[in-house]
């Protein structure tokens, strides 16, 4: 099977080029498989992965121009040549290894934990099965990086705008019914940018590795802050 | 304006746009005015003058958000991007200036 790959070395080449393989396949193969055979073939190639069962993120990739993870994506359902290229809009560092600094900055900035303000349970804190299930969809996210990287409004504003993948995570504490920060959460996404760059494209959605809807999440988001602001 | 009241005029007059218009259109397909007075007395009925008033101030505010949208996103240096915002804004206020004046000079006639 052929493959078309994105290569780049800063440190040796000018600019980028793609570069030809050959990649004897097998039933069953996924992307991965094909990327570690590339690099068998030539070891000066590089890209990350690990788990390779689509539970750490580390290999997300721009495959036939849509983002997806290359372990959990069979080759058997890809076009020929299978072009693989980095995330779109992020630095690369080489080959398909992108710098996702601003990525994690954004998901920081939505101080992604349970914040409580009363004092600790003694036990633990309770939930009733149905607001444990406002949260299903939404703390599945791997962090992977799929979304923001397929979102043009992240392609323009990643220092300002949170991106799905943050989003979708400040909604998961949001939608928590045992956090107490809902207030000051809807306020920090107030203005033009963190929260309201999106425009409901749904690239987000398109892509997620684990089926998830970053842009219900952000509709669920505005619909709180309407409700709280009337 | 910026954030939750932006998107919510957005959404607002992006129903009202939607429903004028197919309300506008739909009279125009199935019972157009025939002659001029009938056109006229339609237009300048009190409900109509008001729906046309109302649907280009929604017109007019929805171009703001959506065009500043825009330039939000791909206008980055800042000179530009405000010298974009004021002509905008300049462009948006003559059309209502103009929108009121033949609304007026109908309403007269």
């Amino acid at each position: 099977m052929h493959f078309s790959v994105y290569r780049y070395n800063p440190e040796t080449d000018d600019k980028p080029y793609m570069q030809e393989y050959e990649v004897a396949v097998d039933a069953g193969m996924m992307l991965r498989d094909a990327l570690l055979d590339i690099k068998f073939q030539d070891e000066s190639f590089t890209f990350r992965h690990s788990c390779g069962e689509g539970v750490c993120g580390s290999d997300g990739v721009n495959i036939n121009g849509t983002n997806g993870l290359a372990c959990i994506t069979p080759i058997s359902v890809l076009k020929e040549p299978v072009e693989v290229r980095p995330f779109p809009g992020r630095p690369v560092i080489r080959d398909l290894v992108v710098d996702m600094t601003q990525f994690y900055h954004q998901y920081r900035s939505v101080k992604p934990y349970l914040t409580v303000h009363d004092p600790e349970p003694e036990e633990e804190y309770r939930q009733s099965p149905e607001e444990r299930e406002k949260l299903d969809g939404l703390y599945e996210c791997i962090l992977c990086g799929c979304c923001s990287t397929a979102c043009p409004s992240f392609w323009w504003n990643p220092d300002k705008f949170r991106g799905p993948a943050a989003l979708l995570q400040s909604y998961r504490f949001i939608a928590d019914s045992r956090d107490q920060a809902t207030a000051q959460r809807l306020e920090e996404l107030e203005g033009p940018y963190r929260l309201f760059r999106c425009h409901s494209i749904m690239n987000c959605t398109n892509v997620c590795p684990k089926g998830l809807n970053p842009t219900k999440a952000i509709g669920e988001i505005k619909k709180i802050m309407l409700k709280n602001n009337t | 304006m910026s954030g939750l009241k932006a998107w919510l005029l957005q959404r607002i007059s992006a129903v009202y746009l939607a429903g004028f218009l197919v309300y506008f259109l739909g009279v125009l397909l199935v019972c157009s005015p025939l002659s001029y007075a009938d056109w006229s007395n339609w237009m300048s009925s009190t409900t109509m003058a008001l729906a046309t008033t109302l649907f280009f101030i929604a017109l007019l505010s929805h171009a703001w958000v959506g065009i500043r949208d825009v330039l939000l996103d791909y206008v980055k240096p800042f000179a530009l991007r405000l010298t974009m915002l004021i002509l905008l804004a300049i462009g948006l206020l003559v059309m209502a200036l103009w929108v009121i004046r033949i609304l007026l000079t109908g309403a007269a006639v």
